[in-house]
C-alpha cells in the first residue's frame, strides 16, 4: 500500500503561489511587529483586539468548520484561562509570561473531562451542552469569593509594573503577544491541515460518515482538535484580560463577546477555510466602526447578516470570492501525483 | 420534613411550565431535526405579544391566550416556510447558525422596541391565592393552574400525535421525510405545521411565564437551556419522557434554590450532567 | 387522449453532474404489468427516481395526459403515480395500519381501501397494530405494496420487491399482482430476477448503462437476445 504522501502531493503550482503569498505574509508580519512605532496608542489597542479576535476565530473555525464540533461554549476556556492567570499572578505572585503558559495548559487539561461529558452529545445538542457547561463554570466562579465573586478582581499595580517599565512598553509587549497568538493560531490551523492528519480533518469537514467509513478515526481527531482549541482559547483569554487589567465572571465568560462575535466573524468571512476568518474579522471590525453606535440595531444587523449568509452564501464572503475568481491564498489543497 | 415536601411540590409545579417549553423544542428537534437556538427568544417574544395584547385590549392576562396562541402559530409557520425550510438539508451547521442569528435578531429587536426593563403581566387576585393541597403543603392557585394546563396540553399533544392524520404525518416526517413525500405530503409544509404547533404550545407557556415571573428581552436563552435540559434528562421522542424530565428539573432547581439562591440553575445543570454521564439517551428513551 | 397510463420520451437524468439516463422511452399501458430488468447500475432505479420526481431530469414524462416533468415528488404521488421504494421503507414509528392509512393521504377515489388491502394480504389484518419492524421481510413488503395501493394510483412502481425474500414468499406476492391490475392499476416492476419479470409482465424493458437496449413482450424475446441485452455484446 503506497503511503498517503507518496500518492498525494500538496498542490505544486498553488504551492508556488503560496510561497509568494507566504513571503508577503512574512514581510507583513515584520511590518506589524514594528507597529508600536508607527501606530498611535488607540489604534494599537484596537489592533490588539483585532489580533485576538483573529486568533479566536481561527480556533472556532478549526473546531466547527473542520472538526464539525459546533460549540457555543468556548467562552468557558477563555474565562478559565483568564482566571488562572489572575489567580497565579495575584495569589502566587507568578510572572506574567509563565502564568500565560499555565493558563493555556490549565484550559487544555480541563478540556479533558469536558470532552468526556460533551462528546456524548452530537450536533446541536453538543452545542447547547457546551453552553450549559460554560454557564455552570461561570456560576461556580461567581460563587467563589477567592476569585472575587461576582465583582471580580483587579490586577494589582505591582504585577502590572513587573510586566514592563511603562504603560507604552506594556502595551508593546501585549501587542507582540497578541500578534504571536494571531499568527500562531493561523499557522497552527494551516500546518495541521497540511499534515497527514489534515487530510483526515478535511475529510471530516466534507463528509463525516464517509470519512469514518474510510477508516478515519473521527473520534480521536475531534478529541485532539477540541483539546488544542481549548488550550489556545485559554491562552488567548489570559492575554485578553491581562490587557484589560480587570476581570469579572460576566466579562470573562461572556457569550456575546467570546462566542457570538467570533461566530459572526467566521460565518460571514467563510467557514471551513483559513482565509475566511481573516476576511471575516476585517468585515466585522469595519461594521463595528460604522454601526456600533447604533447599539441594538448593530446587533440586529450582525444577526441578519449571518442569516443572509447562511441562506445565500453558506461558505461566506471568502467562499463567494474564491468560487468566483478561484482565489486561494493559504492553499492546503492536495492533488494526485501523476 | 413538610418543608422539603413543599419545596418538591413547588418544583413539580414549575416543572409543568418547563414541560411546555420542552415539548415545543422536542417537536422541533424530533420532526425538523433542528435545535432551534432561538426557541427561548421566541417564547419571550410571545410574552411580549401577550403584554401588548393585554395593554392595548385591556383583557385579563390569562385570556390573552386567545390572541397569542394563533399569532404564535402563524409566526412559527411563517418562520419555517420563509426561513428555516431554506437551510435544512445541507448539513448541521446552517440551521444552527441561522437560528443563532435569529436569536440575536429577536433579542435586540425586542430591546429596541421595549427596552431592557423588567416586565410582568398582572393576573390579579389569583396570583396570591393559595390552597392547602396536602396537610402542611400550601400551593398557589396560579402554579397549580399552570401545572394542570400543562398536563392537559401535553395530553392533547399526545392525542394529536397518535390519533390524527396530521400527527401521523408528523411521526412519519420524523422517521423518513423522503418516503413521506411519496405518500403525497410535502415535507416542507409538514415542517411548517410542526413549527407552528410547537410555537402554539410555547405561546401557552409564555402567557403563564409572563404572569408568574418577570421577563426582559434577554430572558430567552435561559428558557432554551431549561427546555433543552428537560428534553435530555427525560429523553427525546417521548412526550411523557420530556414531561418527567421537566418535573425533575423543576424539583432539582427548587431544592437548589432552597439550599442557596445562587444554586438554583446550577442544580439543574448538575442534574443534566449526571444524566448525561449515566444515561445519555434520557430516562425514557424512544423505543425502536 | 393518451393511449398510455405512463409514458416517457427522450428522458435524460442526472445524479449530481453524472448523467445516468440517456434518451429513455417507456410506454406503460393501462392496467398492465411492465417489467424493467437489467444488471446493477443499469439505470432501473434511476428511471424510477426520475419518474418519482427525485432526480433532475429532462425530457417528457406523462401520466395519461398529465405532464409530470418538474413536479415535486408529493405532487406526482397526488396525481396518481405511487412508489413502493426499494427496501420497503415502512415508517418505524407507525403501526402497520397507520402505515397503510398514511398511504391514503392523496384522497383519490378508487377500489382500494383498508378492507380491500386486508383482503388482498390477510396476514396484515392480523398484524395491523404491530410496529412495522416486527414483521418479516415478506410481510413488510406486502405492507409497503398495500401502502402504495391505498392512494388508488393509476400506476404503481415497485422497486425490487423480491430483494431479500424467499422464493415461496415472493411467489405469494407475485400471485396478487394480477388482482391489482384487474382493479385498474398498472404496475411498473423493477426486478433483478429475469425469470420472475418474464412470468409476471406483459411487456419487458431491458436496460444497460442508462439506456433501453431491448424491449418487447416476454414471449417474443429469445434467451440470447435477453442475455446479450442484459450483459452486453461481449458476453458468451
Amino acid at each position: 500500500m503506497p503511503k498517503v504522501n507518496e500518492v498525494m502531493n500538496p498542490d505544486r503550482s498553488a504551492a508556488t503561489r503560496s510561497l509568494v503569498a507566504g513571503g508577503c505574509c512574512f514581510l507583513l508580519c515584520i511590518v506589524l511587529g514594528l507597529a508600536p512605532w508607527w501606530l498611535e496608542r488607540a489604534s494599537l489597542l484596537r489592533a490588539v483586539e483585532f489580533a485576538y479576535y483573529i486568533a479566536l476565530a481561527q480556533m472556532w473555525n478549526l473546531l466547527a468548520g473542520y472538526a464539525g464540533l459546533m460549540s457555543i461554549g468556548q467562552q468557558m476556556f477563555v474565562g478559565i484561562g483568564a482566571y488562572v492567570l489572575y489567580a497565579m499572578v495575584i495569589k502566587l505572585g507568578w510572572g506574567v509570561l509563565p502564568a500565560l503558559l499555565l493558563a493555556g495548559s490549565a484550559a487544555l487539561v480541563i478540556a479533558l473531562p469536558a470532552a468526556l461529558l460533551l462528546f456524548r452529545l452530537r450536533g446541536a445538542q453538543f452545542a447547547i451542552g457546551s453552553w450549559v457547561l460554560a454557564e455552570s463554570v461561570m456560576l461556580l466562579v461567581t460563587r467563589s469569593e477567592d476569585l472575587g465573586g461576582a465583582s471580580g478582581l483587579s490586577l494589582p499595580a505591582t504585577a502590572v509594573r513587573a510586566m514592563a517599565a511603562s504603560a507604552d512598553e506594556r502595551i508593546q509587549l501585549i501587542w507582540w503577544l497578541a500578534l504571536l497568538l494571531a499568527i500562531g493560531s493561523t499557522l497552527l490551523v494551516f500546518l495541521w491541515l497540511r499534515s497527514r492528519q489534515g487530510l483526515a480533518l478535511t475529510a471530516l469537514r466534507d463528509n463525516e460518515t464517509a470519512a469514518a467509513g474510510l477508516g478515519v478515526d473521527t473520534r480521536r481527531v475531534k478529541f485532539a482538535v477540541y483539546l488544542a482549541v481549548a488550550g489556545m482559547s485559554g491562552l488567548i483569554g489570559a492575554l485578553i484580560f491581562l490587557n484589560k487589567l480587570r476581570i469579572s465572571p460576566g466579562a470573562a465568560f461572556s457569550m456575546s463577546d467570546w462566542t457570538a462575535s467570533v461566530i459572526f466573524i467566521v460565518v460571514i468571512g467563510g467557514i471551513g477555510s483559513i482565509e475566511g476568518p481573516l476576511l471575516g474579522a476585517l468585515i466585522f471590525f469595519a461594521l463595528r466602526e460604522v454601526f456600533a453606535a447604533y447599539g441594538a440595531w448593530y446587533q440586529i444587523l450582525l444577526g441578519a447578516t449571518a442569516i443572509l449568509v447562511m441562506i445565500k452564501a453558506p461558505r461566506g464572503v471568502w467562499g463567494l470570492l474564491s468560487a468566483r475568481w478561484g482565489w486561494s491564498w493559504l492553499s492546503v489543497r492536495r492533488l494526485l501525483k501523476n | 420534613m413538610s418543608d422539603w415536601l413543599g419545596i418538591v411540590v413547588q418544583g413539580i409545579l414549575t416543572g409543568g411550565l418547563y414541560a411546555l417549553f420542552a415539548a415545543g423544542l422536542s417537536m422541533s428537534f424530533g420532526i425538523l431535526r433542528i435545535v432551534n437556538l432561538a426557541h427561548g427568544d421566541l417564547i419571550v417574544l410571545a410574552c411580549f405579544v401577550a403584554l401588548m395584547v393585554v395593554e392595548t385590549l385591556g383583557l385579563p392576562a390569562l385570556t390573552s391566550f386567545i390572541f397569542v396562541v394563533p399569532a404564535m402559530f402563524a409566526l412559527g409557520y411563517a418562520l419555517q416556510q420563509g426561513l428555516l425550510n431554506r437551510v435544512i438539508g445541507n448539513g448541521e451547521l446552517p440551521p444552527l447558525l441561522t437560528t443563532f442569528g435569529l436569536s440575536i435578531v429577536i433579542q435586540n429587536s425586542l430591546l429596541e422596541l421595549f427596552s431592557a426593563d423588567n416586565r410582568k403581566l398582572q393576573a390579579g387576585a389569583i396570583e396570591v391565592q393559595s390552597l392547602d393541597l396536602l396537610p402542611g403543603v400550601t400551593v398557589g392557585w396560579l402554579p397549580l393552574l399552570m401545572f394542570l394546563c400543562a398536563v392537559v396540553l401535553l395530553a392533547l399533544l399526545h392525542a394529536l400525535f397518535f390519533r390524527t392524520r396530521l400527527g401521523r404525518a408528523f411521526r412519519a416526517a420524523a422517521d423518513d421525510p423522503r418516503t413521506l413525500s411519496h405518500m403525497g405530503y410535502e415535507p416542507k409544509r409538514i415542517y411548517a405545521l410542526a413549527m407552528g404547533t410547537a410555537m402554539a404550545v410555547c405561546a401557552v407557556a409564555a402567557v403563564f411565564m409572563a404572569v408568574r415571573t418577570q421577563f426582559t428581552p434577554l430572558s430567552g436563552p435561559a428558557r432554551l437551556l431549561f427546555a433543552f435540559e428537560a428534553v435530555i434528562i427525560g429523553g427525546m421522542g417521548s412526550i411523557w419522557g420530556t414531561f418527567l424530565g421537566a418535573l425533575l428539573l423543576g424539583v432539582a432547581q427548587a431544592v437548589g434554590a432552597a439550599l442557596d439562591p445562587v444554586l438554583e440553575t446550577l442544580a439543574g445543570h448538575v442534574l443534566f450532567f449526571i444524566l448525561l454521564l449515566l444515561r445519555p439517551q434520557g430516562l425514557i428513551a424512544k423505543g425502536k | 387522449m393518451s393511449a398510455w397510463a405512463l409514458e416517457t420520451r427522450g428522458l435524460c437524468a442526472w445524479h449530481r453532474d453524472l448523467q445516468v439516463l440517456f434518451d429513455v422511452d417507456i410506454q406503460v399501458p393501462e392496467a398492465a404489468v411492465v417489467a424493467l430488468i437489467g444488471a446493477n447500475g443499469a439505470g432501473k432505479s434511476s428511471l424510477l427516481d426520475s419518474l418519482a420526481g427525485l432526480v433532475r431530469s429532462r425530457g417528457s414524462i406523462a401520466l395519461g395526459d398529465t405532464p409530470l416533468q418538474g413536479l415535486s415528488p408529493a405532487r406526482i404521488a397526488q396525481l396518481g403515480l405511487a412508489l413502493v421504494p426499494e427496501g420497503r421503507r415502512l415508517f418505524p414509528s407507525l403501526s402497520i395500519e397507520e402505515n397503510l392509512l398514511i398511504g391514503a393521504a392523496s384522497g383519490r377515489s378508487g377500489p382500494w381501501n383498508l378492507a380491500r388491502i386486508y383482503a388482498l394480504f390477510p396476514v396484515l389484518a392480523e398484524k395491523r397494530h404491530a410496529p412495522s419492524h416486527s414483521l418479516s421481510g415478506g410481510q413488510q413488503q406486502m405492507a409497503a405494496i398495500g401502502r402504495g395501493l391505498m392512494s388508488n394510483p393509476r400506476v404503481l412502481m415497485c422497486d425490487e420487491i423480491s430483494l431479500g425474500l424467499s422464493p415461496a414468499v415472493v411467489k405469494g406476492i407475485y400471485e396478487q399482482l394480477g388482482t391489482i391490475t384487474r382493479e385498474g392499476t398498472a404496475i411498473v416492476l423493477v426486478e433483478q430476477s429475469i425469470v420472475l419479470a418474464m412470468q409476471a409482465a406483459q411487456h419487458v424493458y431491458c436496460m444497460r448503462e442508462g439506456q433501453v437496449v431491448l424491449n418487447g413482450a416476454p414471449e417474443a424475446l429469445t434467451r440470447e437476445q435477453i442475455s446479450q441485452a442484459y450483459f452486453g455484446a461481449h458476453h458468451e
